[in-house]
């Protein structure tokens, strides 16, 4: 049984390489879809970049295996249980750790994360997967330097979405590279909570509004920047008033289990609701004053 | 290790194989299934690493050899072990069928605490795994399980994601070791029940068969 020790020194050293040293910032947005958070992130890394400083962005979801398999599955619709789901996330967490992540930050570099382990609670808690449970397979998170908690009525979230959406698909269709098909994955509740029971419901709304996009004539799709037009055509969204009610009671608990994770995990919260320019200059102070110790 | 509480009515069985590669659960676990269809049972059989909702992501990362850290191979396997659990067996097991498992999470345990993970982490993710009715253990000596296995290891049996230092084959020796090294640990604290593998097919069945006819009768109150 000599040989048996090979496995565990090498094991061991594989496993070591997750706990690698942290050098760099980490800063983490949170909020659910339509928050406004990406457009921020997008920002605070222009900025960042523009101070000089080595900035490493990552998206949830988005490792290069499983990452990009849990994507087939949102635009496929296949559906999983909420524990596989969650298992799911959590191994393409682990993959963009080592790969991405630990990297970076062990490199001193800057790390932006759109969604972090807050994401897995709130929404796998509010699956009904045990929180403990989702806390401990994300056990290797670095806690990170400065956290971010966009708070925005669901309602308003999810006009953005549907604005989100037919601006993309006007988009496509302008350049005739578009297919009707691709609205549904490129909206936002279909796509992150997709493979779930409330990963239906999202995506029979997505489902709705990229048929009901692509039907429409030009001139429709103008009128929708009009809010008075956005709010009517909402009311058809959900093909029953069911369906409505489970879409705002999924992303009520999920907001609910947001704001206590985050709150106890001292976030800055930030109001969804302002505009876009105010909210910028907002988070670029906080930045300086949490991560750069500026006056 | 513990296991999860059924919270469903079992009416059913649930019958689970172990064993490292190239210890012939995989032919009995055929002869079992086979034998119980004979007396009238309707089976239901489920393998390791076969939910169809992710088999694309598996079958990608196996078939070019893509490493992943230990981490990621272990959430992802338990990813597809309660899909399965969820969607097949325990549907199964609620209308009275055999359900016949190659492989349980006792596979999560051993293959997972290989790659450097504590028992105890991953016990904790298959803390939701229910309890099987039966659970056989194929045991081989290293060397035999080595000498059955006719082609060449492949990345992940081999254990080669670790980054061992031997060929391919070498690897697979040592990992087998090291795997059934925790198995007869499982099998010492009563978890799994050992049977001898070391034995032509013809005689190894009988085994499987004893236990399984002793769970009928204790179970079912059938004699097989």
């Amino acid at each position: 049984m000599e040989d048996t020790k090979i496995v565990d020194e090498y094991a061991k050293r594989a496993v070591e390489k997750l706990k690698m040293k942290k050098e760099g910032n980490l800063i983490v947005f949170e909020g659910i879809d339509g928050s406004g958070k990406t457009t921020q992130v997008r920002m605070l890394v222009e900025y960042l970049q523009s101070r000089g400083i080595d900035v490493v962005f990552t998206d949830w979801a988005s490792s290069a295996n499983i990452g990009k398999y849990i994507q087939t599955m949102r635009k496929d619709k296949i559906e999983v249980v909420p524990r596989t789901f969650s298992l799911l996330h959590a191994a393409e967490f682990a993959e963009r750790l080592e790969n991405l992540i630990l990297p970076a930050l062990s490199a001193g570099k800057t790390v932006v994360c759109d969604r972090y382990v807050y994401t897995a609670i709130a929404r796998d808690s509010a699956l009904g997967v045990d929180e403990d449970y989702v806390k401990e397979i994300y056990k290797l998170a670095p806690k990170e330097d400065l956290l971010l908690y966009f708070d925005v009525p669901p309602k308003m979230a999810l006009e953005r979405l549907i604005k989100r959406a037919i601006k993309e698909n006007t988009a496509k269709q302008t350049t005739k590279k578009g297919k009707k098909g691709k609205v549904a994955g490129t909206i936002s509740p279909a796509g992150t909570i997709a493979g779930t029971v409330a990963g239906t419901i999202a995506g029979t709304v997505a489902g709705t509004i990229a048929a009901k996009i692509g039907k429409l004539d030009e001139k429709e799709k103008a009128s929708w920047t009009d809010y008075a037009t956005m709010y009517g055509y909402m009311k058809d969204v959900f093909k029953t008033e069911k369906d409505e009610e489970a879409y705002y009671a999924f992303v009520a608990k999920v907001v609910e289990k947001y704001k206590t994770v985050t709150g106890e995990n001292n976030a800055v919260v930030i109001d969804g609701k302002i505009p876009a320019d105010f909210i910028k200059t907002q988070i670029m102070s906080v930045v300086n004053k949490k991560i750069f110790k500026a006056e | 290790m513990k296991f999860a509480k059924d919270n469903f009515q079992r009416n059913g069985a649930l019958i689970i194989v172990e064993g490292v590669d190239g210890s012939g659960k995989s032919t009995q676990v055929q002869l079992i299934g086979r034998w119980l269809e004979s007396q009238g049972f309707s089976t239901v059989f489920t393998e390791w690493k076969s939910a169809l909702q992710l088999k694309p992501m598996f079958k990608k990362i196996w078939k070019e050899d893509i490493r992943i850290n230990p981490y990621v191979f272990s959430y992802a396997l338990a990813a597809d072990f309660y899909q399965r659990m969820e969607k097949i067996v325990i549907p199964a097991l609620k209308i009275g069928q055999i359900v016949i498992s190659d492989r349980w999470a006792f596979t999560g345990i051993i293959r997972d605490t290989s790659r450097g993970l504590d028992r105890e982490t991953v016990e904790n993710i298959y803390q939701y795994a229910i309890k099987p009715d039966v659970a056989l253990y194929y045991d081989v000596p290293p060397e035999v399980a080595v000498k059955r296995k006719t082609n060449v290891p492949r990345y992940y049996e081999s254990g080669s994601d670790l980054g061992l230092p031997y060929d391919r084959q070498k690897n697979f020796e040592v990992f087998e070791g090291k795997q059934i090294e925790t198995y007869r640990k499982l099998a010492g604290e009563g978890l799994i029940t050992l049977v001898d593998g070391n034995a032509p097919i013809t005689l190894v069945s009988p085994k499987s068969r004893n236990i399984v006819k002793n769970l009928f009768k204790k179970r079912f109150g059938v004699i097989i």
